[in-house]
């Protein structure tokens, strides 16, 4: 009970920040921070919700993996897309 | 030895309840997939037209959009309870799924709202649509709104689909007694927190370039 209240708290408070920081003029941080903050609130669920730290051990591989083969896909399509 | 009192290919609820789990993590990693994709095309489109993006975003009501995401995040809260609640075989879980229900349906509803607002002011360039949109890179804001629609359309898609298997869940609420039959709770907890996850990322993508 404690655990899941305070993911949502966390989860609440940071929506208002990133919705505060997107009137704030910071140039190319606004994108950066967006996604900083949204890449926390996701880990925030992964963990705080869906239990990922305290899963199985073939589960938080899978979990790993994933974000490996994103980082992958997404990394050299952004390479190739934007070097030259 | 095998459980005879369930027809199951798993010698225990647990095993059963692992491989569920683990499956639905594999298919949620391929979903991932799936949306990085999409949202690699929003990023190319947004690095080639940075200002028809920023001025097509400014159209959407982030209002609107920060308060489906506090919704989404209450629904995830609601299923996480239920989760537990389920994992002790307490049967009032079957309150919070529905209370997860009703929270979904609403986030639909405003979703709907904002994309029948977005059709009477010409914001859908697609199907033969006419675009009236008259601010600077119309190209650029047609990318966005392209984007827009295909992004939400498919998040909405799986909304639908985690309602109608909760709906599911509810439905066949009264022939579940052990710990083993809640498995399904914990699975579609995981999806809809996928989901979730999803739209915390759509949120600023679309709603907070150069939020009015």
């Amino acid at each position: 009970m404690t655990r899941h209240l305070i993911t949502f708290g966390a989860l609440a408070a940071l929506l208002a920040l990133t919705t505060w920081v997107a009137f704030l003029d910071l140039g190319a941080g606004n994108p950066v921070l967006a996604l900083g903050i949204a890449a926390a609130k996701a880990a925030l669920v992964a963990f705080g919700f869906m239990g990922l730290g305290r899963s199985a051990m073939q589960i938080r591989l899978t979990g790993a993996a994933a974000l490996v083969w994103l980082a992958i896909f997404v990394g050299l399509t952004l390479w190739a897309g934007l070097s030259g | 030895m095998s459980d005879t009192s369930r027809d199951s290919a798993f010698n225990t609820g647990t095993e059963e309840g692992i491989a569920t789990a683990f499956g639905m993590w594999i298919f949620l990693a391929s979903e991932a997939m799936m949306f990085a994709g999409l949202l690699l095309v929003y990023t190319f489109g947004r690095l080639d037209h940075a200002t028809g993006f920023a001025n097509a975003s400014s159209h959407l009501d982030w209002r609107l959009g920060a308060l489906n995401t506090a919704i989404l995040i209450c629904s995830s809260l609601a299923i996480a309870r239920a989760e537990a609640r389920a994992d002790r075989a307490d049967r009032r879980a079957g309150v919070l799924l529905a209370v997860t229900c009703l929270l979904g349906v609403l986030f639909l509803g405003i979703k709907g709202y904002e994309w029948a607002m977005e059709l009477r002011e010409g914001l859908a360039p697609f199907a033969g649509l006419a675009f009236a949109y008259d601010g600077p890179d119309a190209d650029g804001a047609a990318f966005f709104f392209r984007c827009y629609f295909i992004l939400t359309g498919l998040h909405a898609a799986h909304m639908l689909g985690g309602l109608a298997c909760i709906g599911w869940l509810l439905a066949t609420w009264r022939h579940r007694r052990g710990r083993a039959d809640f498995h399904a709770v914990r699975d579609l907890a995981l999806y809809w927190h996928f989901v979730d996850i999803v739209w915390i990322f759509l949120y600023p993508l679309l709603y907070l370039i150069a939020p009015a």
